[in-house]
């Protein structure tokens, strides 16, 4: 291989990986998450779901300017596309070692997102809540479909989907440009 | 200089320094500080995605019984859990931030269900008898309105 060839190939490597990162699925490991202080409650289940901590109570659309209003289901959707959250292909499976993410929705209220550990299993973070792995009813989530979503006032009864998030084995490096 | 013009002379001294005073009181942005009033910030914890219901608290009625709340709390020292906030969807209680620092009020708490968390340094678990506190910070939450009207109906439902 020629010298220019090389490097022009290194530089588009550079580039390449500089810009997307390189998809990683990451652990449930929530101590990160779970500080009692700036990164417990600035840090929001969009967040936590796309495993990246930017202290600013993250929202789908913010960053392009499509935040959702009304809440429901299409609009967080459209919102979170904005941002570059992709939804999952057909085959089921997010390519390139991306996250599989989950949004829910408490119609005319609220959102919540889940994010799928490489063990198979599902964790969340409530807001300025601790992280956790468990549901409604303190039972592991194997499937955010069926684990409960309901206490408090709050009830996220529309399941609106999967989605694919590039995130980062390190907690809080995930590399969707969320804002 | 006459008796007079020495009592002119401190009368208009007097007025311009009242206008200048009246000037910075009134006037935005005139560059000198402005006693504000002492207040602290109330973060009901309800949502998982959107920004939780928050307001600012000055008044000193509420205060006052915010302060008497705090006297006679009792200081829970077998509280089990690391913190009264709980990791679940919906609500999990109220977080209070003191930033002017209102005498005998913490610096930062929460309180959720009965208990109070003092964060910080002086980190503690009190009771908060008959809940009193967190009736007090969501009554008011409620009266200013921050609380929206579908989750109002679904909180009177439970009660």
């Amino acid at each position: 291989m020629k010298t220019g060839t090389f490097v022009l190939l290194a530089l588009v490597m550079v580039a390449w990986f500089g810009i997307s990162g390189c998809c990683k699925i990451p652990a449930y490991s929530p101590a990160f998450w779970n500080d009692n202080g700036t990164v417990q409650f600035n840090n929001n289940c969009y967040n936590y779901g796309n495993n990246k901590r930017t202290d600013t109570f993250a929202q789908p659309g913010r960053r392009s300017g499509h935040y959702p209003n009304p809440m429901a289901c299409s609009n967080v959707v459209a919102a979170a596309v904005s941002d570059g959250i992709e939804p999952l292909p057909a085959s089921g499976v997010c390519p390139n070692s991306k996250d599989k993410i989950a949004l829910v929705v408490d119609p005319g209220t609220d959102y919540h997102w889940y994010r799928l550990g490489p063990d198979g299993m599902w964790s969340h973070k409530p807001g300025g809540t601790q992280a956790t792995n468990l549901d409604a009813s303190n039972n592991p989530i194997s499937n955010p479909e069926t684990a409960n979503r309901c206490s408090g006032w709050l009830c996220y009864t529309d399941f609106c989907g999967y989605f694919c998030s590039c995130s980062d084995d390190v907690q809080g490096n995930g590399h969707e440009n969320i804002n | 200089m006459t008796m007079k013009n020495t009592t002119a002379v401190a009368m208009i001294t007097v007025c311009l320094l009242t206008a200048a005073v009246l000037w910075t009181e009134l006037l935005p942005g005139s560059g000198v500080a402005i006693a504000k009033e002492k207040s602290m910030t109330v973060r009901v914890l309800l949502y998982s995605g959107n920004p939780d219901p928050t307001y600012e608290l000055a008044d000193p009625q509420i205060v006052a019984k915010l302060k008497l709340a705090f006297e006679g709390s009792k200081r829970l020292d077998n509280f089990s859990r690391e913190s009264v906030i709980p990791a679940q969807i919906g609500y999990k209680g109220i977080l209070v931030e003191n930033p002017d620092r209102i005498e005998g009020i913490p610096d930062r708490f929460a309180v959720y269900h009965g208990t109070i968390q003092v964060m910080g340094v002086q980190k503690q678990f009190l009771e908060d008898k008959d809940e009193a506190v967190e009736k007090l910070l969501m009554d008011e939450a409620v009266s200013k309105g921050v609380i929206k009207d579908v989750i109002l109906k679904r909180m009177k439902r439970e009660r």
